[in-house]
């Protein structure tokens, strides 16, 4: 088992040693690692220290795909526990990360986490929510409003 | 940071994990996210999934047609006649919004596109559209209907998750409007037809006694064909003895509809299969088409009609049983396996790395039996960097030859379906196992039987998400109490599993009928009589 050490920087200038294997997570780095060009450090320019510290954390816990049903429900469990500890704001950080660094698995996780959060607000929590400005007018919104009227038949009450 | 500075890649993935009601609520916070919400692509799979299984051929159909409709009547019938100007006045709308000079409708149409999935899906959803589906015992179990199936455009509420079905007139009778119809009760029409057309029967020739199928039937030549339910029966001259019987080379065919009770002028039908077209008076209906159903080697607790196959069941159904024809190799002079054999074997095989092997033997004169249970052998191999178990293919043909079973028995095995996340070394490891067991099993002239996880665990009660391996080892252990010593630890579940797969297909071996005829008989006895003044 290899044991090699590579050091990830953030854009903010911090620095993570991780194994190779947990850096291979990060296919970004995987495609640097195939094609020669990483010498110990690699630079993460998309990414600040605080969020990259998180993917790292996913990827440790993901390095070992297991094959056994117990240990895939137990990584499911982490999963939502390891979600569950951020909020909205820092979800779209880490998907934007995922992306940037593509890693699929988290990237599915994130974005089936916002998606359920989602399906609990009306229009005006997501704008709220996610910082969206509501570019209809009155008339355009009605007519919406209408078209999708089916999803709000409990006038617009948040669901229990 | 907003949602609409991510990506397009993070962005489709989020969107394609919300519910329909979720894409709506997007929708309408403004209008880019709107754009993104109306995708085709995002709506496809919402659209399969909840009305996938209803909508045949012709409710697409149909859907085209209400699309090129200029008023989108309730009744999709009023359009059928006016193709032409349906299409002039269509191409006006559409010349009309490319040409409008009103800049908030470029910027945003004004509604959903027409012929859009999202739209298909909110029509069928909200019942503004009506499809052409089947259902069956309309009339909510109406005496006159029990078993048939027939056609009828239906309307979904939303709120009580239930259809309207409207049906098309008989004759004078004027149309028939019932509520309440639950999902179970709808399939897509098995044919592409019109229930006024004679369906050509294709399997007149291969009908024996013991098939499943149904026929079309009508009061007379004014209403539509059902399809009502019936099995295949014996001819007067035979006593059903298999040995020599020859109802199935007759030119006659008597079709027993088993729901009526004995006497009944509606239990019992003969059907010349040389040349049967429609056969029948207005005293008695018409007999139209014969389709053959499959009847699937499955257990079923209580009959349910939903369970009636269509015809791409019915496909399937032949596919699978070419398919188990292709995992057995015994040859016919040494089929041992019959049932009046003195002795029989059956095995059941978990083919997991971790799995195991497991025999249960039968003395039917006596009626004793005898089970054992042995781990699957293994050895470590180096893959990559890795050291990796590997089945170990020697051993597991020398504990094959060591058992001393009969050749042809049969052999159940777990079949391997790997969970999407299982990861790659998973899906390998999975497929590899269950392929090296079927390879060997059938080399050494086993009959082989997948099955799935699902069918065999809801036979023990063990199907449901709170049941553990633990739980499979107590119901082992509770079943064949002489190896409780070897299922005692956490690993053993492999061997657990493999005992109860072959306890299921000893289960399964006896219960080959679909339904029980006296069961239904019992159902519907009471009603008997008033069936022939309805009718």
């Amino acid at each position: 088992m290899s044991s090699n050490k590579i050091v990830l920087t953030s854009s903010d200038g911090e620095s993570f040693e991780v194994e190779e294997v947990v850096a291979r997570k990060l296919q970004i780095v995987g495609h640097m690692i195939e094609d020669d060009c990483v010498i110990n450090e690699i630079p993460l320019q998309n990414v600040t220290g605080d969020i990259l510290s998180m993917v790292i954390e996913y990827c440790k816990t993901h390095v070992d795909e297991e094959e056994s049903e117990e240990a895939q429900t137990k990584l499911k469990t982490w999963d939502k526990e390891f979600m569950k500890k951020f909020d909205l704001k820092t979800h779209l950080k880490i998907i934007l990360a995922a992306n940037y660094l593509n890693v699929k698995g988290l990237l599915d996780l994130v974005s089936q986490t916002i998606a359920d959060n989602i399906k609990d607000y009306t229009p005006e929590k997501i704008r709220e929510v996610f910082g969206v400005e509501n570019d209809y007018t009155e008339e355009e919104e009605a007519e919406v409003r209408k078209e999708n009227a089916w999803a709000f038949d409990e006038a617009d009450t948040p669901k229990p | 940071m907003s949602i609409l500075d991510l990506p397009d890649l993070p962005l489709d993935c989020i969107l394609d994990n919300l519910s329909p009601s979720g894409l709506c609520s997007m929708a309408r916070v403004c209008s880019s996210l709107r754009e993104r919400c109306v995708s085709d692509h995002l709506w496809e799979k919402h659209l399969k999934t909840k009305w996938g299984k209803i909508l045949g051929p012709s409710a697409h159909k149909e859907w085209q047609c209400y699309l090129s409709s200029p008023y989108h009547l309730d009744s999709p019938h009023h359009q059928t006649s006016h193709h032409g100007l349906t299409k002039i006045i269509s191409l006006i709308r559409s010349l009309s919004s490319i040409l409008g000079d009103d800049n908030h409708r470029r910027r945003y149409p004004s509604s959903i596109p027409l012929d859009s999935t999202m739209s298909f899906y909110l029509s069928l959803e909200t019942g503004r559209f009506w499809f052409p589906a089947q259902v069956y015992n309309r009339e909510n179990g109406h005496i006159g209907f029990m078993l048939s199936c027939y056609d009828a455009e239906l309307s979904y509420d939303t709120h009580t998750n239930t259809f309207q079905a409207r049906y098309p007139p008989h004759g004078r009778r004027a149309i028939a409007i019932e509520k309440d119809v639950t999902w179970e009760r709808i399939r897509a029409a098995p044919v592409d037809a019109s229930p006024h057309h004679l369906y050509v029967s294709d399997s007149l020739n291969e009908l024996k006694p013991g098939d499943h199928i149904e026929i079309q039937w009508r009061r007379n030549k004014e209403f539509p064909y059902g399809w009502w339910y019936s099995v295949v029966g014996h001819l007067e001259s035979c006593d059903g003895n298999l040995n020599h019987c020859q109802c199935h080379i007759s030119e006659m065919m008597v079709l027993e509809f088993n729901q009526y009770t004995v006497g009944s002028r509606w239990r019992k039908t003969m059907i010349n299969r040389r040349d049967h077209r429609e056969k029948g008076n207005e005293e008695d209906g018409f007999y139209g088409g014969i389709r053959k159903l499959n009847s699937p080697f499955r257990r079923r607790r209580s009959f349910s009609f939903s369970a009636l196959p269509t015809t791409k069941a019915i496909e399937a159904a032949l596919m699978k049983e070419k398919w188990l024809d292709s995992l057995s190799l015994t040859s016919l002079d040494e089929d041992t396996t019959s049932e009046n054999a003195e002795s029989s074997c059956i095995i059941g095989v978990d083919p997991d790395l971790s799995g195991a092997l497991a025999v249960l033997k039968f003395d039917h004169l006596g009626s004793s039996s005898s089970a054992q249970v042995y781990d699957t052998p293994h050895i470590p191999v180096l893959v990559g960097k890795r050291v990796r178990k590997r089945l170990d293919a020697k051993s597991i043909v020398q504990l094959i030859q060591s058992l001393d079973v009969p050749s042809g028995s049969r052999v159940y095995i777990e079949q391997s379906n790997p969970f999407p996340k299982d990861g790659k070394q998973g899906w390998y490891s999975g497929g590899f196992g269950y392929g090296l067991w079927i390879g060997t099993l059938v080399a050494s002239g086993f009959c082989v039987i997948p099955v799935s996880a699902s069918l065999w665990k809801r036979h023990f009660q063990l199907a449901s998400g709170s049941c553990t391996k633990d739980d499979s080892r107590r119901v082992a252990a509770e079943l064949f109490p002489s190896l409780s010593s070897q299922l005692k630890r956490k690993k053993d579940h492999g061997r657990a599993e493999a005992l109860l797969i072959a306890a299921y297909g000893e289960a399964i071996k006896t219960e080959k009928l679909l339904i029980q005829p006296t069961e239904l008989v019992s159902q519907v006895n009471y009603l008997e009589n008033q069936l022939v003044e309805i009718k």
